[in-house]
């Protein structure tokens, strides 16, 4: 072990020096406010603690920081990992592994239990990663310490990966994705650095369903395997311990853990950057303000110009009382939530930006004025008073870098994880103070390009003020989540083709032959119950098909009375109590298709559709043979029928739906049991449906008829 | 004095029992910490000495929040608190002989706007008297100093200067490196004891903005506005904290003025202090700039109490926003003895992965993302409401996991939890409160809270001693008496569809 321990007293020295020298840079000349005759004394000195920084032979750094005002032991690792190392095509992956990791439990101590056991203990640790590196938080008591940090340590070595907990992990995920559109705010900012980063880079790619379903637990387990190691983290403990007891037990927990002695790739590229202004609009109908930001990608914190740019920003919309603060808000009441980001960020670029939020009906004229005042900062100097201000703001507030001392041991740590010099903070000040308002026009023309901008605005543009077209070309944003995606299928071979309409035609045969291929209507009547929110509902239904586009539903339930659904060529409408009304297109259209989806149609007509043969799959116990059809392959639809390998008759069908009453897609199954024979076909008497796995609709089949009789005005839309 | 003893023995009699994660010696640290003391005028400060880093954090609550508004001034005390940044007579101003004058006159120009609209004038005329408005505000805002009291508060080095306003208390707060003592001092007692309220109206164009974020353009927003009003018939804990559009468009300066003139006096404010101070100095400060300060009659106590609920109540909200569900009890206020029993119980019901709640709908039955209790929902001062939400599953509606949340809490009502469930929880609300009364701010605010609404800072600290008391048969009997049908208060989001507005 090589043990390397250095005591920072000599940083408290110059910590004091510069926080105590003060920072009234005021103009003596002007008459004084009364605020203004305060003689403030000096400010105390500023405790920076003394902490231990030492290497384990595995090359784990440690720091260490005793207090014992508080009978806690708290800390935090920090991993060389993030999501800019995953995959596109599992983008998701590295955020549920770092969750995973701790919520999937251990090799030891199972997912529950360890829940179970850490609250017990009024204790946490909690796990995540980010774009650019990997954290696990921890707190105890201090009388739980030996505990705890054998936890800890098992959480980080052992991880179980849990396949329920992953299922938990992607739950989460996907309701992310389902809610990203409610949130105003959510959408502007990752459209903005989807606009500036560009769709596909890591830094702004987004998670979506298609990403979810192809991560698998092997991934977390390679993932996790690939950047968990001793050599690639850090920890840093604070609280209430003795130090070299702690240090011991480090040993002791992490000390025969291997070194990786992994290379680690390198951040992603910044990409080329647009060089022209773009606005790029999205409309949301349900909210009467617009949110809007504009901006490009900023700067790390070891540019040179960090510290003009600090400066610079903190006038312009970085403070209580900057310039976008008093001309959007405060003067003009435009705007309660305004302002503008620096764009630096440790670890990578971050992204220079103003942003507003004002009412639907302000959107240009606010859009204006922010840009107006982002410009002014390039034509002008900033006036004395102003730079004056916004330095003091800066370096009078800086002692709050310095009150607990996780703040202390984390920045320490971070600094060095990503390379920083380790007085990083402590130059600063002196940096901040050498800036002047030539510096500040300068970094303001050499790094801040309006005419590049990505302006993104969205909420509901019909009350717009105007088409934002005078700001540059105006752009339509797609923000639609893209649907989940079916199950991939293998292209098909002729072999399975070929055999994919073996198994149809014996399967026409079956249920009734030439009866089936020459139908052209089919009504079917039945008993049906309906399960909603945990209730059952019963209804008689009346089923009429006439193919391949004409659709007549009739359901008579006690509670809702009798509903009527007609889909014909050109028309579709809905009857209830409440009287007719049309379906919407997209419904119609919907419904339109799902008719030559009824299986016997499928089974009379399969020589019209593109078929192939799948891989045998269990249903309800018998290795069904699974035959796939393509009902509209330019709108992805598509019908998976199920076979009984002996008696021929369908077992079940699978498709995609959506959810009847949330609308929600999924993946819906028809399952169908106990074979009659009606108007000379074979039929199911039961059909169950269900969507996702949630049973929805029970049908017995009381009758059926094969071409009944067909009365047209039945179809013709009642006057209402 | 009577109750200070009370206190005492409370501490010394839970000595013997209390778990060592919040012991007495800890209480007895952070009573060490604080000195109390009151001005004449009846303003109480409460300030707790920490010297581990050269600066203090600044907590003041006043008894003043919506629920002192009357219906047409809705969202007042909330207006109230952004007037309270835009200075005084001497803060923010070029010219106050002035601005005072010009400021009356964009007084009279709404008066009369308002009186016009009121009495149905002409266009034209409304026109006249807009743009005569519009001028007098121009006018006054050639004097205004734009933000100079939050421009101060910075410069001085000041960090999460901002504050908020809730049902039952405003409150303001920031930090300051500890030399600014006293620039804190002058700030605070400019502020509170002679605040001009310039640029009101354009500052209501800015609360309405607040409300379109806040509320109108979020489907969780707009989902807690109706459901508040639908648990409450009478109290004004039903009514919104931002206020109704239509009043927020309409209430005036005056009305704000009555609002400050009647609650915001010494007797209704308690002022909190942590970190590198000294007692005596704040003491000295207190006095110079706060003791002249007029004492005025507390204003009484909101009158009306709420009915008992006769019937379930339930509203299902159709809104393009994912499905979101919340399910509420009436419960009583925080100064019922029962107050610790409900955090107990939102606790193991519904916070923390192994509560009851997430371990079945979130674990098990993978129908939600997130559940979680809350139960000082609107506020703390009146009874209030047990809330619990939960976050579905991607395509599962919202009703669909309400029957597990209803079985979770029959479970509480037929059930005594068992002893090791119930230290569990005990423990990990005291390790919490640890948690919390490390920081100034966590500090500063759980005093300056129980003083102003429970009327002794110590129930802050006392805290863990009453979670400790805690038994499994007081969990049932308050399950039992809150957890009834009658008392029930659902809402949820019912997801609709894209383009459903064409079909109705």
């Amino acid at each position: 072990m090589r043990a390397e321990t250095i005591l920072r007293r000599s940083l408290l020295g110059v910590c004091a020096l510069v926080l105590a020298l003060g920072f009234a840079v005021g103009d003596a000349s002007a008459a004084k406010k009364p605020w203004e005759n305060f003689k403030f004394p000096e400010l105390g000195e500023v405790h920076v603690p003394d902490f231990e920084r030492h290497v384990l032979d595995n090359g784990l750094i440690v720091y260490l920081l005793q207090d014992s005002t508080w009978p806690l032991v708290e800390g935090q690792v920090l991993v060389r990992t993030g999501a800019a190392f995953e995959p596109a095509s599992k983008v998701g992956l590295a955020s549920i592994t770092g969750d995973v990791l701790r919520t999937g439990g251990t090799t030891t101590v199972p997912a529950d239990e360890l829940d179970e056991e850490l609250e017990r203990m009024g204790a946490y640790i909690e796990s995540g990663i980010g774009d650019t590196s990997g954290t696990l938080r921890f707190s105890f008591l201090s009388q739980d310490l030996g505990r705890g940090l054998d936890l800890v340590s098992d959480v980080l070595r052992h991880p179980a990966f849990d396949q329920e907990k992953i299922d938990v992990a992607v739950e989460g995920m996907r309701a992310s994705v389902a809610r990203r559109n409610d949130d105003l705010n959510g959408i502007v900012s990752r459209e903005l650095q989807r606009a500036v980063w560009g769709k596909e880079h890591p830094y702004a790619r987004n998670v979506e369903y298609a990403t979810l379903d192809a991560i698998t637990r092997d991934d977390l387990v390679g993932f996790y395997e690939y950047f968990y190691h001793p050599d690639n983290m850090m920890m840093a403990v604070w609280g209430d311990f003795d130090t070299d007891e702690m240090l011991a037990k480090i040993q002791k927990v992490f000390g025969d853990w291997p070194a990786g002695n992994v290379e680690l790739p390198p951040f992603p590229n910044e990409p080329q950057q647009e060089q022209v202004r773009r606005v790029l609009v999205a409309d949301k109908t349900d909210v009467n303000q617009t949110r809007f930001a504009l901006g490009h990608i900023g700067m790390r914190a070891d540019d040179p110009d960090y510290y003009a740019m600090s400066v610079g920003n903190r006038v312009l919309g970085g403070g209580f009382g900057d310039r976008l603060f008093n001309e959007v808000r405060s003067k003009r009441g435009l705007a309660y939530n305004v302002g503008s980001s620096a764009g630096v960020d440790f670890a990578r670029p971050g992204v220079f930006q103003a942003y507003c939020a004002t009412k639907s009906e302000t959107t240009q004229e606010a859009l204006g004025v922010v840009l107006e005042t982002v410009e002014a900062m390039r034509e002008e100097k900033v006036d004395e008073q102003e730079l004056n201000d916004a330095k003091e703001a800066i370096l009078n507030s800086n002692v709050f870098n310095y009150v607990t001392k996780e703040q202390v041991l984390t920045r320490k740590m971070t600094l060095e994880y990503l390379g920083y010099p380790e007085d990083f903070l402590e130059s600063y000040n002196e940096k901040i103070r050498a800036v002047d308002s030539d510096a500040v026009l300068d970094v303001m023309k050499r790094r801040v390009h309006p005419d590049r901008f990505a302006i993104v605005a969205v909420g509901k543009t019909e009350d717009w003020d105007g088409d934002l077209t005078e700001f540059g070309p105006v752009e339509e944003l797609d923000i639609s989540i893209p649907e989940p995606e079916g199950p991939e299928f293998p292209a098909p071979t002729d072999e399975a083709v070929e055999k994919g309409r073996a198994v149809l035609a014996a399967a026409q045969k079956a249920h009734g032959g030439s009866r089936l291929a020459g139908m052209t209507a089919l009504r079917r009547k039945g008993q049906a119950t309906f399960k909603v929110q945990g209730m059952e509902l019963n209804a008689e239904i009346s089923s009429t098909i006439v193919f391949p586009d004409r659709s007549r539903q009739v359901i008579q339930s006690p509670m809702f009375g009798e509903l009527i659904q007609v889909v014909d060529r050109d028309t579709a409408w809905a009857q209830s109590a409440q009287g007719v009304q049309d379906l919407p297109s997209s419904q119609a259209e919907e419904s339109r298709l799902d008719i030559v989806t009824e299986p016997l149609y499928l089974l009379g007509h399969y020589d019209a559709f593109p078929v192939q043969l799948l891989e045998s799959e269990e249903v309800e116990g018998v290795q069904a043979d699974v035959v796939l059809v393509w009902v509209d392959d330019q709108n992805d639809k598509w019908e998976k029928l199920y076979f009984d390998p002996q008696t021929h008759l369908l077992l079940k069908t699978q498709s995609k739906g959506k959810h009847p009453f949330t609308q929600a897609p999924g993946i819906q199954d028809n399952l169908m049991r106990d074979y009659a024979a009606f108007d000379g076909v074979q039929v199911a008497r039961t059909e169950v449906l269900y969507h996702d796995g949630e049973e929805l609709i029970d049908i017995e089949t009381v009758s059926l008829e094969i071409d009944p009789k067909i009365d047209d005005a039945d179809f013709a839309k009642p006057a209402s | 004095m009577h109750r200070n003893v009370l206190a005492g023995l409370i501490a010394l009699t839970a000595l013997v029992s209390i778990a060592p994660t919040a012991s007495a010696q800890d209480i007895a640290k952070l009573e060490s910490q604080v000195t109390t003391f009151t001005l004449d005028n009846g303003l109480r400060f409460l300030v707790v000495e920490r010297h581990d880093a050269p600066v203090f954090t600044y907590f003041a609550q006043v008894k003043v929040g919506s629920v002192n508004e009357i219906i047409g001034q809705t969202g007042l005390a909330h207006m109230f608190e952004h007037m309270a940044f835009k200075g005084t007579d001497k803060i923010g101003t070029k010219n106050w002989s002035k601005e005072k004058k010009a400021l009356a006159q964009v007084d009279l120009a709404y008066a009369k706007l308002h009186a016009a609209k009121l009495h149905g004038a002409s266009e034209a005329e409304i026109e006249a008297l807009q743009a005569e408005f519009e001028a007098a505000q121009a006018a006054a805002r050639e004097f205004v100093e734009t933000n100079e009291f939050g421009s101060i508060v910075e410069k001085a080095g000041g960090t999460g200067l901002n504050a908020s306003t809730q049902p039952d208390v405003t409150t303001y707060f920031y930090s300051l490196p500890s030399n600014k003592l006293e620039l804190w001092a002058y700030l605070e007692s400019e502020r509170f004891e002679r605040p001009v309220m310039r640029e009101f109206y354009t500052e209501r164009d800015v609360v309405i903005e607040e409300r379109r974020m806040r509320t109108d353009s979020t489907p969780i927003g707009r989902l807690i506005e109706e459901f508040l009003a639908m648990c409450y018939m009478g109290h004004p804990y039903g009514q919104p904290t931002i206020g109704f559009l239509s009043d927020l468009q309409n209430f005036t300066r005056e009305e704000a003025i009555a609002l400050y003139e009647k609650y915001y006096v010494p007797g209704n404010i308690v002022i909190g202090l942590a970190g590198d101070v000294d007692p005596d100095e704040v003491r000295e400060l207190a006095e110079k700039y706060f003791g002249d300060w007029k004492a005025k009659p507390v204003p009484e106590p909101v009158r009306t109490v709420e009915p008992e609920q006769k019937a379930e109540r339930r509203l299902a909200m159709p809104d393009p926003g994912q499905p979101f569900l919340l399910v509420a009890y009436h419960k009583p206020s925080v100064n019922s003895p029962d107050a610790p029993v409900f955090d107990v119980i939102t606790t193991l019901f519904a916070n923390g992965r192994s509560s009851r709640l997430n371990q079945r709908l979130v674990k098990d039955e993978k129908k939600a993302v997130a559940v979680g209790a809350i139960t000082q929902l609107p506020g703390r001062l009146y009874p209030g409401l047990l809330l619990v939400y939960v976050v579905p599953a991607k395509g599962v509606p919202a009703q669909d996991c309400e029957a597990a949340v209803l079985e979770e809490l029959d479970r509480l009502r037929e059930e005594p939890l068992g002893a090791e469930e119930l230290e569990g929880v005990k423990t990990r609300i005291k390790a919490n409160f640890i948690r919390q009364v490390q920081s100034n701010t966590g500090m500063i605010a759980t005093l300056v809270g129980a003083e102003l609404l429970q009327g002794d800072w110590r129930k802050g600290i006392t805290y863990p001693l009453e979670i400790d008391a805690v038994t499994a048969a007081d969990i049932q009997r308050v399950a039992q008496e809150t957890f009834v049908e009658t008392n029930r208060n659902v809402g949820y989001i019912v997801t609709e569809e894209k383009g459903a507005d064409d079909a109705s």
